[in-house]
């Protein structure tokens, strides 16, 4: 039998960054001590009333945009019933027939590394559940609340995934550029992005398999892995079984992470029945245009953007644009080393941050914010050196020096006269004392051994206490050495 | 709206209610008619009038982004049947039942 394509269309939970919930003023982070973080709104206590979190709209329209949503002019909430341990009230505030973000999309490269979009359907705002743990092999489950009432954008996209690689890079991207402007951690350790592929393969002739929902998800990796594990299954069921969309109810399987498999969980026989209606306690919400402009403005320049820039303007290898735009900190610090001259050497910078400054950061385990060393700082340092006023060994000096007082680099070379030596007088002087000093390597070089120069050549730089123009002290050696 | 019995336990269902045989025949008509009452309601004429509940506020009467106070844990599982710690307990369940 034929290969089926592989369809994926992706859910994605993203946690919003606000100091507080969605509906309520009760302050919401990761790793508080259980139900220390509620209020009389999260827990459904009579006479509670949702107001909405300003915040929380500002964060969804900013990713909204950045993921290239159009903004409703008026969007509603509504109420998603369902009995839940982890969901006090008996129903979730969501969104359903008009969700604050529509139709965006993100580009992605498809396994052949060719540009693809992806296409997103919406995403809207919600509240988020409580977190629950049950015991293995126990009859009990424990529930924690304080997760309840986060903000939640939920950012749904089109099946245009055509294969693991492709969901893998999509949710990379998709962390990628909410790690840029900021608007969740979208760490899927901590749960504040959670994702639930929708998977089946479609046929030549027209046949499609159920698609499946897989859930528990909770590394990029694994999405990965759950995918290709899928694709695997379907097209065997299809095969086997000639399981497809007519014979079979879609269903929910579960990521078994010990054993690498996806494992049945339930069939949805018809659309789940969540008897939405409109939320009563909450006024439907006009959108100025005025405000989604501003955010629109607001919004730095994205990363797959950046690296095409870097590679198409500033001569950055493909690899090179990658490493220094995949943490947004350091991708701001190297925008700001250019931002002093548009003229330095891009690929210069990024040589000096992605090694010397980056090996410094490891090794004592700091981030770049605590780094004495400026983007000013690096940029005085490259300026020196392409202008040969410092050779490369001086320049690390300094670099090691100015990275943990800040320093202005210019500063110390003015101050301790640490110039190369590039006038011909000095530098000849240096290699007659250096021929004289190394009489028997000069002997050596003149009876062919090659290697007996770089001891000649070493001579002259000590005796210009290393601060010899490479380039020139070559020059007088050959000329002097004959 | 017809209510027969088939709807009442699927409402029952989804509610987590348990109902017997009795009570299912026994409230299918009652609600029956609270839905003709309401059907009744429906057929007055409101002219163009939107069907939608309430005006739309604009961002500016939204909640600015302040943590407010929260609730005394004790005093969240004092209302709850069983609690473990500072967690609450309840019988164990899937993710996704059924």
């Amino acid at each position: 039998m034929s290969a089926g394509a592989v369809l994926v269309g992706m859910e994605v939970h993203l946690q919003l960054k606000t100091k507080t919930k969605c509906f309520s003023a009760s302050p919401y982070h990761y790793g508080a001590d259980p139900n220390t973080l509620t209020d009389p709104t999260v827990m459904g206590l009579p006479g509670a009333l949702p107001v909405l979190n300003h915040e929380a709209v500002r964060l969804a329209v900013r990713t909204g945009l950045a993921l290239g949503c159009r903004i409703a002019d008026v969007t509603k909430w509504d109420r998603k019933n369902y009995f839940y341990p982890d969901l006090p009230k008996g129903y979730q505030i969501s969104q359903y027939d008009q969700p604050l973000c529509i139709e965006g999309a993100i580009e992605i490269d498809d396994d052949e590394g060719n540009p693809k979009t992806v296409r997103i359907t919406r995403a809207h705002l919600e509240e988020d559940t409580g977190k629950s743990t049950h015991d293995e092999g126990g009859d009990k489950s424990r529930v924690d609340l304080n997760r309840a009432g986060a903000p939640l954008l939920e950012i749904v996209s089109e099946p245009d995934i055509a294969s693991a690689g492709e969901a893998v890079r999509y949710l990379e991207a998709l962390r990628e550029i909410v790690a840029y402007i900021g608007t969740s951690d979208g760490n899927m350790q901590e749960g504040n992005l959670r994702c639930e592929p929708n998977i089946n393969l479609v046929f030549e002739n027209g046949d499609k398999t159920p698609i499946v929902e897989v859930k528990n998800l909770n590394s990029v990796r694994n999405v990965g892995r759950a995918i290709e594990y899928e694709i695997v299954r379907q097209q065997k069921a299809y095969d086997d079984d000639n399981q497809t969309m007519e014979n079979t109810p879609r269903s929910t399987r579960g990521w078994d992470d010990d054993r690498e498999v996806t494992v049945h969980q339930r069939y949805k026989e018809s659309a789940d029945d969540y008897r939405y209606f409109p939320e009563p306690d909450l006024p439907p919400l006009e959108i100025d245009p005025a405000f989604v402009e501003t955010e629109r403005g607001a919004l730095p320049e994205l990363p797959r953007a950046r690296r095409k820039r870097y590679c198409d303007d500033k001569g950055l290898s493909a690899y090179d644009a990658e490493v220094i735009t995949s943490d947004p900190a350091v991708s701001h610090w190297f925008e700001a080393v250019l931002a002093g001259d548009p003229a330095r050497d891009a690929k210069k910078v990024v040589n000096w941050m992605t090694g010397e400054l980056l090996r410094h950061l490891n090794d004592k385990k700091i981030h770049l914010d605590e780094v004495g060393l400026t983007p000013e700082g690096l940029g005085e340092i490259v300026d020196l050196e392409a202008a040969r006023t410092i050779n490369t060994r001086t320049a690390k000096e300094l670099f090691r020096e100015v990275i943990e007082s800040g320093a202005s680099p210019a500063a110390l070379v003015e101050e301790r006269g640490l110039s190369q030596v590039s006038d011909r007088g000095p530098v000849e002087a240096a290699v007659k004392a250096a021929m004289e000093a190394q009489a028997q390597a000069v002997e050596d070089y003149r009876a062919g051994n090659e290697k007996a120069r770089g001891r000649v050549f070493g001579a002259v730089m000590k005796e210009l206490k290393g601060r010899g123009d490479p380039k020139l002290v070559n020059e007088v050696l050959t000329e002097l050495l004959g | 709206m017809d209510i027969d019995e088939t709807l009442v336990r699927h409402v029952a269902k989804l509610a987590r209610l348990e109902l017997s045989d009795d009570e299912v025949t026994g409230i299918a008509p009652q609600l029956a008619e609270i839905f003709g009452h309401i059907d009744q309601i429906q057929q007055i004429d409101v002219g163009d009038m939107d069907p939608a509940t309430q005006d739309p506020i604009t961002l500016e009467g939204l909640r600015s982004d302040e943590p407010g106070e929260t609730l005394d844990p004790r005093s969240i599982l004092r209302n709850a049947p069983q609690h473990d710690g500072a967690f609450l307990v309840v019988p164990r369940f899937f993710d996704e039942e059924e």
